[in-house]
């Protein structure tokens, strides 16, 4: 008897394993349908963690394009170098595209000593140190967050004063549910469309002498961790109203500055929406 | 899955409450610590010291194990884990424990366990602890003999990820048969036959919107060895139908690998042959997780494995994504009394490897190899690629020049791709000759003494090194050992890596101390690798056993 019921046991493993195997044959992929972003929708914050001699980096910037190709508007994509990868050494990677507050994210969140490339989406599961995010699996959290309600909106401008190059930026934050927890609103000058030298595993040769970085984070106007917004609780109808001055760095260029901003729950660090124009549309 | 966890229990409930009075405790315990200095010629500064200092990686397992039933637990704690350990390995948990019953053939695990099918191309879970590699399962195990010679496991579990668990679920059932125990007519034949297949499926939910990805992911496997005489011959052939992982830059083509090995062996001579073929076969119980985490199976290197110091300055790390290589190596034992021989005879071993891409085509016109989304690549099995990933020629020769004096000679040639191998520093194939010379000279009764001196030569990546190495052991109790490495053919910067340490033994107990810098590179056992980084400090080892 025991020997059947040891023999059962194996065939029910054995059954239940043949049967284990799904293979695709194409199509690949599925039609993604975005409903759009009309109106005070929720926007959803992606850092992209990179680095210019990260071999493997471009598939995740690949990956980041791709998606807000199929998002637009409602995906606000930042590219943080910072770690080892993105020191500047040698001849060719003289750039320096780290960031105070990157490199304090870097160390906070540890994304570079994780390996590169690897990012966050609007920072969820820092606590339960599920935040770190392969590129394959942004698309995922992307599509899971869109389900939700928003919670706050931004409302952004920016004005550009081309004489001294500088630009004056203004944010209103309008609470759309009640909220009992400290936030804070971190504003960001982002750059594209920078040609400099990339180092690529799939390309030949590796180093790639132009190539097009994008989205990449130049400044953080508000500090590593943001202002506060002033409240412990807010209400649904609350207004609150920031606003920024800067310098642009002479080589930063204009028509390729974008303003990003977004709101986090200071005690979870997690982002619960975004907002991103560009300087000079 | 319920289902298969009660079909696997059904038959185990009456027994497990037998045999176990009567049982012995036996364990071990490891701890390896390490306190950082700065140090401005390895550029160490203040800044990326660690803040703790003090760093340290510590353990012990337990076990309970009586005739026929064993259970136990290993603690772990690291607080916080030694440089070029994954910092998701801080903290402190019971990270296995498990409970083993034997009885009538069948063999039932649950909790933690290690598993290998065959070769390991299909699956092998298993801990290295020098590389932080650790992918056990927890889950069910079941083996199970129904007939002599017939050799049945089964299992379900996840795998180890740091100190969670992987997101998907690995099944996978494995037969072997002796030919030879089974069959009686064969019981006396001098060819042995053993034969063997495996099937494995990994689950893990397909929850991304863009790309349809198969939840349920197969592989199966086939094996034979065939022993005759002085003669062993074997091979294992594994296909894995499409799986889309981070590693294969989510393409959907089916993976295939081929393993083949030919030996001989007879006393003072004896060679071995080996040749694989893998392709597109990473697998991982999570598709996002690359190399080494949460690895469903293991994919050998087929290059030989060095201890002296600077021809491990160079290893070789499967490339999983597609490899063809080979492995040969010769064993002779010169005889006693001839003229090359001398009084005690010469010992021989020469080991030749080597490791290509393979062949990849585009699968149409329009669609670049390996683009995400698509079939990726088409694969002549039989042809190579064009890239050579590594090449060695090693040969050593160890000769007893008296009853105190013995000398060992290697010398080691090597083609090292590591722009392909490890992706650093842009230095491509880098070319290395490695001379050793070691002796070893007994002094007399328990004192002994051993010194190497190796030499690498390069034109390429940090050029030149050389190292010495005297090591003084007073048996069984004592060991001082001082080495230096000099990379004085660094165009960069000449750096020295001095080192002292020291030992003590007692029993089963063993502490090691020592003060010294460490070099920056990569540490491999068996094609898996991790990186070790530049570091100046105090280290203690103890180990012990009950």
């Amino acid at each position: 008897m025991k020997s059947i019921n040891y023999l059962f046991s194996l065939l029910t493993v054995l059954t239940i394993s043949f049967t284990s195997c799904d293979v695709i044959e194409g199509p690949f992929t599925e039609d993604i349908v975005v409903n759009g972003c009309e109106g005070k929708c929720r926007k959803i914050f992606l850092e992209d963690y990179t680095g210019h001699k990260c071999g493997n980096c471009p598939r995740a910037a690949e990956k980041a394009a791709e998606l807000k190709d199929i998002y637009g508007d409602q995906l606000v994509v930042v590219a943080v170098h910072a770690g080892f990868f993105a020191w500047p050494s040698g001849t060719h990677f003289t750039t320096d595209f780290t960031t105070d507050a990157g490199d304090e994210w870097d160390t906070q969140f540890g994304n570079s000593t994780a390996g590169n490339p690897n990012g966050m989406v609007n920072r969820t599961g820092y606590t339960e140190a599920s935040h770190i995010l392969q590129h394959s699996q942004w698309a995922q959290k992307i599509d899971e967050l869109l389900q939700l309600e928003p919670e706050v909106y931004i409302e952004l401008a920016a004005s550009y004063n081309s004489s001294n190059h500088s630009i004056s930026i203004s944010s209103i934050t309008e609470i759309l549910q009640s909220i009992s927890a400290p936030l804070n609103i971190n504003i960001l000058i982002s750059e594209s469309g920078i040609i400099a030298y990339q180092t690529d595993y799939a390309a030949d040769p590796q180093e790639i002498e132009d190539y097009e970085h994008n989205h990449v984070m130049r400044k953080s106007l508000t500090g590593s961790w943001g202002v506060d917004l002033g409240q412990n609780t807010y209400k649904a109808g609350d207004l609150i109203e920031t606003s920024y001055n800067i310098d642009l760095d002479e080589n930063w260029i204009a028509e390729n500055i974008s303003i990003v901003a977004f709101i986090s729950n200071t005690n979870t660090y997690e982002v619960i929406q975004a907002e991103e124009i560009h300087l000079i549309e | 899955m319920k289902k298969i966890l009660c079909g696997l229990l059904f038959c185990a409930g009456n027994i497990l409450a037998q045999g176990i009075q009567n049982g012995q405790v036996s364990g071990n315990f490891q701890s390896n610590s390490q306190i950082y200095f700065e140090d401005t010629d390895l550029g160490i500064t203040a800044d990326n010291l660690p803040s703790e200092v003090f760093l340290t990686n510590s353990f012990a397992n337990i076990i309970y194990s009586t005739k026929n039933f064993s259970a136990g637990i290993r603690y772990e704690a690291n607080q916080n884990a030694l440089l070029g350990f994954d910092k998701r390995y801080n903290g402190e948990a019971i990270t296995y424990r498990y409970a083993q019953f034997k009885k009538d053939g069948l063999d039932i695990t649950v909790g933690n366990f290690y598993e290998q099918f065959g070769s390991g191309m299909i699956l092998r879970a298993y801990e290295e602890r020098n590389l932080g590699y650790d992918n056990a399962f927890d889950g069910v195990r079941l083996k199970y003999s129904p007939t002599k010679g017939v050799y049945l496991k089964s299992l379900v579990g996840r795998q180890r990820l740091y100190f969670d668990k992987a997101e998907g679920i690995v099944r996978g059932i494995d037969g072997e048969i002796s030919l030879n125990e089974t069959f009686t007519a064969l019981a006396e034949t001098k060819t042995q036959i053993l034969l063997g297949a495996s099937f494995v499926s990994k689950f893990q939910k397909d929850l991304d919107p863009i790309y349809i990805l198969p939840e349920n992911v197969a592989s199966m496997a086939g094996r034979f060895t065939i022993y005759h005489g002085k003669w062993n011959v074997g091979a294992e052939y594994v296909y894995k139908y499409n799986d889309p992982s981070a590693t294969n830059n989510f393409i959907y083509k089916e993976g295939q690998a081929l393993l083949a090995n030919l030996s001989y062996s007879q006393r003072g001579f004896g060679f071995s042959i080996a040749a694989k073929r893998i392709d597109n076969m990473s697998s991982n119980s999570d598709r996002n997780l690359k190399g080494q985490e949460v690895s469903v199976n293991y994919l050998p290197a087929l290059t030989k494995q060095h201890a002296y110091t600077l021809a491990t300055i160079y290893p070789y790390g499967t490339i999983a994504n597609g490899e063809m290589g080979l492995q040969a190596e010769l064993n002779y034992k010169v005889k006693k009394g001839s003229l090359i021989g001398g009084k005690y005879g010469m010992g021989l071993i020469a080991n030749f490897s080597n490791a290509y891409s393979i062949h990849q085509a585009q699968i149409d016109a329009f669609t670049p190899i390996n683009e995400t989304g698509t079939l990726g690549y088409t694969s002549n099995f039989f042809k190579l690629g064009d890239e050579k990933y590594f090449q060695e020629l090693s040969i050593e020769l160890s000769r007893k020049i008296n009853r105190k004096l013995k000398v060992i000679g290697t010398f080691i040639n090597t083609h090292y791709n590591s722009t392909a191998i490890v992706g650093y520093d842009y230095h491509g194939m880098i070319k290395a000759n490695i001379i050793v010379l070691e002796t070893q000279y007994k002094i007399k009764s328990k004192h002994s003494i051993r010194a190497e001196f190796q030499h690498l030569s390069s034109q390429q990546h940090e050029g030149n090194w050389a190292m010495g190495l005297v090591e003084y052991t007073i048996s069984p109790h004592y060991f001082f050992a001082i080495q230096n490495l000099y990379n004085y053919g660094n165009e960069t910067k000449k750096i020295h890596y001095p080192n002292i340490s020291a030992g003590y033994t007692k029993g089963t107990t063993r502490f090691a101390l020592g003060y010294g810098k460490q070099r920056q590179g990569i540490f491999c056992v068996g094609g898996v690798c991790r990186e070790v980084p530049k570091a100046n400090g105090i280290s203690l080892s103890i180990t012990s056993s009950f």
